[in-house]
């Protein structure tokens, strides 16, 4: 696929996507009320608890970093107009045209997901810096950290980009995203730490998520900007996330593939 | 009543004439409340220890929470896809039908596939009943029920507070998730881990701490007996939502 057709898709999902500000704004209000809340909970459990390997203000920027960039690295966000294409029939006038159907659906995810983020990571980022002590996101660790952040979160993105092309391909199957993501989605906010920080969990879980790709998506980045994974463990990981998205990506278009060869297009 | 239990019957019959799609989503969907149950013990099981509540009390709070928030689910669901009722013209078919709308809102739909969560949550409050270290006797049960109960009633009286906004904005905005979503998630705990403000605000605004909260510590003997009572105060909340709605339908002009 030439690249100013991939770009020509995002950058029109984009803007479209910029249209709906109250959307966001109602967004916004959602990650903070969840953010404080969860920093709330966790805050009790340091206080009674065990000492863990991760301490409370890298546990509290964690949670910050994953409601500002929450569009970006959320397992649940999903292109309703993909599957409803599938299910009507649309699908058909974008295999008439002659470009990979797979790197459409992939650019306008990403689009969605970027432009998503981009509009709601801002007040995060500028807020919580602001709160009180054990509320408040920490700076990151050393300058280094912060960049090996930034590569981590922009793979991280394209890997979870590509996870939920596989999930949008099975709606060929499913014939409904809805079945598709309870599964998926469920799985993948599971093994990626969003739902339980991975340092949280038992080894023999600890050593399964390492083995599996959904990790590099939110527990790495947002771990590495505090410190918690070392410099070295992070360029290393980066490696990682290039190998699980070269072979996502390319899983996923076979997947779309063998799909397409069997799929039956009603109607004249 | 009678009206409401014939809508159910055949809401839960057009549901199983694609059985296999229902058992499928049936599997699916219990997936969630159970990645959230594994969630709170490896938490738990990490930490060891929660402001002296010991992990079946929690998972006690936890399913009341969960099983309340399925059954609100399920008997509300009309409500929390209220826009999309107004949108297609469905509510003002309701309107010119001879009967209490609340009523007919609620029997506009029924989830038969989210039972399969409340199925999954009764189970585990059964099991967390048994292991809390409560003194049973005929009083707490009865107490249990109500919080259940109460809960649910909680759970749809905000899902009608906020179908009521759509008199005002067609859109639901995404802000009451906040309340129903997060209250289930948060409400999963014991009130008093948070910090003041929102303990209070949890109980005397939305009343979540009648649901679970409270009433546990009169099970557990750490409150006088009354205070298993509280779960009723949600019919006055449940009341008064169903007040805001109806004072938005008086509000209301059709958009076709």
């Amino acid at each position: 696929m030439r690249p100013h057709v991939w770009w020509a898709v995002f950058a029109l999902r984009v803007r479209s996507m910029l249209q709906y500000r109250t959307a966001a704004f109602a967004g916004l209000c959602t990650q903070f009320a969840w953010g404080f809340m969860y920093v709330m909970l966790y805050r009790a459990f340091y206080e009674s608890g065990l000492r863990q390997s991760i301490d409370l203000p890298q546990l509290v920027s964690y949670v910050w970093l994953q409601q500002a960039f929450l569009m970006l690295t959320n397992s649940w966000t999903r292109d309703n107009e993909i599957a409803d294409s599938v299910r009507s029939g649309q699908v058909a006038y974008e295999l008439c045209r002659p470009q990979d159907l797979y790197f459409i659906w992939y650019a306008r995810l990403l689009a969605q997901r970027t432009a998503g983020a981009a509009l709601r990571c801002g007040p995060v980022l500028l807020l919580a810096p602001l709160l009180p002590a054990p509320f408040g996101l920490s700076l990151p660790a050393s300058p280094s950290h912060f960049c090996l952040f930034l590569v981590t979160l922009l793979l991280a993105a394209l890997l979870n980009t590509a996870i939920m092309a596989i999930m949008h391909t099975l709606v060929f199957k499913l014939m409904d995203i809805y079945r598709a993501a309870l599964l998926v989605s469920t799985l993948t906010e599971f093994l990626s730490g969003s739902l339980v920080p991975v340092p949280f969990m038992p080894a023999w879980l600890q050593t399964l998520c390492y083995c599996l790709p959904f990790r590099y998506v939110v527990d790495l980045p947002y771990r590495l900007y505090s410190g918690n994974i070392p410099l070295g463990e992070g360029l290393w990981s980066v490696g990682m996330q290039l190998i699980w998205i070269a072979l996502l990506v390319f899983v996923g278009h076979a997947y779309m593939d063998r799909q397409l060869r069997h799929v039956v297009i009603q109607g004249g | 009543m009678g009206i409401y239990w014939k809508h159910i019957k055949m809401h839960v019959r057009s549901a199983l004439e694609y059985r296999s799609a229902f058992y499928l989503q049936l599997g699916g969907i219990v997936l969630q409340p159970v990645s959230a149950l594994i969630g709170v013990v490896l938490l738990f099981g990490s930490f060891g220890a929660l402001e002296g509540w010991t992990l079946p009390q929690i998972l006690l709070c936890f399913a009341v929470a969960n099983l309340a928030f399925c059954l609100a689910e399920c008997v509300g669901w009309g409500f929390d896809r209220f826009s999309r009722l107004i949108r297609d013209g469905t509510f003002d078919r309701l309107m010119v039908q001879p009967r209490n709308i609340l009523l007919l809102v609620l029997c506009s739909e029924f989830p038969l596939e989210r039972l399969g969560k409340a199925a999954f949550a009764s189970a585990l409050l059964v099991f967390a009943a048994l292991r809390a270290g409560i003194a049973w006797t005929a009083y707490k049960v009865l107490v249990l029920c109500l919080m259940v109960l109460g809960g649910t009633l909680v759970f749809l009286g905000l899902y009608i507070a906020f179908a009521a906004m759509c008199f005002w904005s067609v859109e639901r905005m995404e802000i009451a998730n906040i309340f129903t979503d997060g209250g289930r998630e948060f409400a999963g705990y014991p009130l008093d881990i948070y910090s003041k403000f929102f303990t209070r605000f949890f109980t005397y605004v939305i009343p979540f701490g009648v649901m679970n909260y409270l009433p546990l510590k009169a099970l557990l003997d750490r409150a006088p007996a009354w205070q298993g009572l509280l779960p009723l105060y949600s019919l006055v909340f449940v009341c008064a939502c169903a007040e805001v709605f109806l004072i938005g339908v008086r509000h209301y002009r059709s958009a076709g």
